[in-house]
């Protein structure tokens, strides 16, 4: 029998993490910035950080290329207002296109890991 | 306090390709970020050294590089030479073209403004005496030689008209009516001549009158006017022959 390398087993993690994340992180940021937009970048991670337990681990710099492609999708739109004394802050909001663009999301996301839910539950236990 | 934070964001810049006012709002916002969550940081650990928390906040951003790489437009995925890429190098290289041009347009007219002046300095001092000299030459604008009998000059009168422009600033008229050859002066007369400005002013009328004793002749000077000059002449009382010379001579230059 092959030893099974560590190394590699977390590379694929990690590969496979990365993949489901990217379409996460944006359908969570969409979600969080229609929950309590107009918001700021700084202020919507804080709030996903909260939401999440801590448990949904990224960089926090990844975020904001992700708003600017949600932006440039037509699904947000942006501003830059004050902030308390320090330099001002760019503020996001869902358009109209983005709020149905997250609804159908949601709906998409509730029939993927039910379906998903559904084959852990019934695939048979364990392997060879 | 925040030099951490801009050695990151200079990597950051470094990578990213976009429009540079674009890329000025990304950096605004990202060091918005970062500086609140350091201040954030801070309040909750004063007592932690500012360099490690600063280290903390950006571990926790993550790579500058990789972070400037998602913004491509196809997020991750690195395009060497996409049209963007291509389109802001154009852009830089006819920049740095224009600037060059730009530049050396600028030298050159700056050395062509210094030679012109310093031509015009030498001009000044060198040239204006030669052109004072020039200008303070004689220009013959009229010229009238006629030796009369008595028949047919005798009450006989001629008139004629002469030139003179814009930059002269005197006129010279010289009349001289005397015997052909003085030695063998026999001819005798009177010779009437008027001389009109371009208005038609009378500016002059004399009679040179010639004797077997005498001759008559005199140089008048008149202040110029551009335009045609008449001189009109009369001949009286001749006897024998009586030469009439008469000149008319343009100085020039009334502005220098």
């Amino acid at each position: 029998m092959v030893p099974v390398r560590a190394d590699e087993v977390a590379k694929f993690r990690e590969k496979l993490e990365k993949e489901l994340k990217t379409g996460v992180i944006s359908l969570i940021l969409l979600l969080a910035v229609d929950r309590t937009g107009p918001d700021y970048g700084y202020h919507i991670l804080k709030n996903v950080q909260e939401w999440s337990g801590g448990r949904l681990a990224f960089k926090e710099g990844t975020a904001y290329p992700i708003l600017q492609n949600l932006e440039r999708g037509g699904l947000l739109t942006s501003f830059w207002g004050e902030s308390d004394g320090g330099p001002p802050r760019k503020y996001y909001q869902t358009t109209a296109l983005g709020r149905e663009a997250l609804q159908a999301s949601l709906d998409d996301w509730e029939s993927l890991t039910t379906s998903v839910n559904g084959i852990l539950k019934k695939i048979p236990k364990g392997g060879k | 306090m925040a030099n951490l934070i801009e050695d990151y964001l200079r990597e950051v810049s470094a990578t990213l390709r976009v429009a540079p006012d674009r890329k000025r709002q990304i950096l605004d916002e990202l060091r918005t970020h970062l500086r609140e969550k350091l201040d954030d940081e801070r309040s909750q650990d004063p007592d932690a050294p500012v360099g490690d928390v600063e280290r903390r906040v950006l571990a926790d951003f993550g790579s500058p590089r990789d972070l400037a790489l998602a913004y491509e437009p196809e997020g991750q995925v690195v395009l060497k030479n996409s049209a963007g890429d291509i389109v802001l190098r154009v852009g830089r290289a006819v920049g740095r073209g224009t600037g060059r041009v730009v530049k050396w347009t600028a030298i050159t007219l700056a050395a062509l403004l210094v030679i012109a002046i310093g031509v015009g300095i030498w001009a000044f001092y060198e040239v204006r005496p030669l052109v004072e000299t020039m200008a303070s030459q004689a220009m013959p604008v009229y010229d009238y030689e006629e030796t009369c009998p008595q028949t047919p000059c005798n009450g006989a009168n001629g008139r004629d008209i002469f030139f003179v422009g814009n930059n002269t600033k005197e006129v010279r008229l010289t009349v001289n009516v005397a015997p052909p050859w003085r030695d063998e002066g026999n001819g005798t007369g009177r010779v009437y001549v008027v001389l009109f400005d371009p208005a038609h002013a009378r500016v002059f009328e004399r009679n040179f009158t010639v004797t077997n004793e005498s001759s008559g002749s005199r140089e008048i000077r008149f202040a110029s006017f551009p335009g045609n000059w008449t001189v009109e002449v009369e001949y009286f009382e001749f006897r024998g022959e009586v030469r009439v010379e008469a000149y008319a001579y343009a100085l020039g230059w009334r502005d220098l």
